[in-house]
């Protein structure tokens, strides 16, 4: 493996690392969201 | 150089282009477990970098808008426990009303600095629509590191609030802050523990895990929120005012059943500030605009909201409490009317909220007196 492909593939795992991160972060949160803004008259 | 040289440096240069593509393009088991070991890092950093004094330090970065009050909140409690106040200090606990009433934080600040003739610290910990819930967590945090008046907002939609609603408020947090108050509060409501993982961000998961839109804030900066939010809206209108009183004083319908829970659950809050002897506690009642009262007046809300007053002068009275109603006084002397509010509860006339600010720093440099918070040397 050349230095140029190591240097792609790291990349590639930061950014799909990054991605995934953020998406179980959302998956996980989706309902806290919804209950945690309502209003519940006061 | 010469031209074969030249030709071998290109073709070195698209070969190495070539296996950078393929590796940042090919889906490889290295890429994959790069990115599975990535996506892991970054909760370990979290969990290792996301502790209360990182958020008392950074809490902009943490809001998901300008308007994201309750990680305001978390970090301006958290803030007053990692570095306490030295003078004397004046905390107004209370919801998005007072936040519209005071011109601003620093206002009432220097209002208060100067009629008391020293420095004193003054924090305004408001929230939109924040509940006796958010206050039994935010004064149980700062009861250790504040010596001073504690102000807490009584309003009647918060004595009304039913049982179920606190329970969901206490089920599912706004502020991501740790107190023992929350123990003894859960197993009086019967709202069993949550599991503690003794790490602030996973005990804390949903506060942080729900505000993803504050990464951005990594490259736009932090965000601070605006001293008022109602500045840009019309006034209610008559026909608002007829649509939307209906609604507004529905949230009172549970008193009766409900006060005494309430009133009791802000009567252990209050005796737990008192407890170490440096904390005065002040009521106030909520910035209500005096039109409402006019509405309701001959009707059975009207009887309702009459007995809630007294019910709570009552409570105060037993608790040896000043109970401060700034508008109902200001009203009757002719400095605040209806037209100073946006509607039902949120002053929006620049003067009025001045005139507010200088009458809630008086009486706050009168209390800090008779309790001689002002007076060098006391503990």
């Amino acid at each position: 493996m050349t230095i140029s492909r190591f240097i792609g593939i790291l990349l590639q795992a930061a950014v799909l690392g990054t991605l995934l991160f953020v998406a179980i972060v959302k998956l996980t949160a989706h309902d806290a969201d919804m209950r945690i803004f309502q209003y519940q008259g006061f | 150089m010469t031209e074969q040289s030249q030709r071998t440096w290109v073709e070195a240069i698209r070969c190495h282009a070539r296996e950078f593509a393929r590796g940042l393009f090919r889906p490889s088991p290295a890429s994959i477990f790069g990115a599975i070991f990535v996506a892991a890092a970054l909760f370990g950093l979290c969990m290792w970098r996301i502790t209360p004094a990182f958020v008392a330090r950074h809490e902009g970065y943490f809001m998901r808008d300008a308007l994201d009050n309750y990680v305001h909140l978390t970090g301006s409690t958290l803030r007053l426990v990692h570095s306490p106040p030295a003078e004397p200090a004046c905390i107004v606990l209370g919801d998005s009303m007072i936040r519209e009433a005071v011109s601003s934080e620093a206002d009432l600040e220097r209002i208060v600095g100067e009629k008391a003739g020293r420095p004193v610290s003054v924090h305004l910990l408001v929230a939109d629509a924040m509940t006796q819930w958010e206050a039994v967590v935010v004064t149980d945090c700062i009861r250790g590191s504040v010596r001073g008046v504690v102000v807490l907002e009584m309003t009647p939609y918060n004595v009304a609030l039913r049982g179920d609603d606190l329970h969901k408020r206490i089920r599912t947090p706004r502020l991501a802050l740790d107190c023992q108050a929350e123990a003894i509060e859960r197993k009086i409501s019967k709202v069993e523990r949550r599991p503690r993982l003794r790490n602030y961000f996973l005990d804390h998961y949903m506060f942080f895990a729900m505000r993803t839109e504050a990464l951005r804030n990594l490259l736009t900066g932090p965000l601070s929120p605006p001293d008022h939010e109602v500045d840009e809206r019309v006034p209610w209108t008559i026909a608002q005012w007829k649509r939307e009183q209906q609604r507004i004083t529905g949230w009172e319908r549970h008193y009766d059943r409900f006060h005494l829970f309430n009133l009791a659950l802000y009567q252990r809050m209050i005796d737990r500030l008192r407890q170490s002897g440096r904390i005065s506690v002040v009521l106030l009642e909520g910035v209500l605009s005096p039109r409402m009262d006019e509405l309701i007046d001959g009707d059975s809300r009207g009887s309702l909201r009459r007995r809630y007053r007294a019910d709570v002068a009552g409570f105060a009275r037993e608790n040896s409490l000043e109970y401060w109603d700034i508008v109902r006084d200001m009203a009757s002397e002719g400095k605040l009317s209806a037209r100073d509010f946006q509607d039902y509860a949120h002053l929006q006339k620049k003067d009025a909220r001045q005139r507010f600010t200088d009458e809630l720093g008086t009486r706050l440099v009168d209390t800090l007196r008779r309790n001689r918070f002002l007076e060098a040397g006391r503990p």
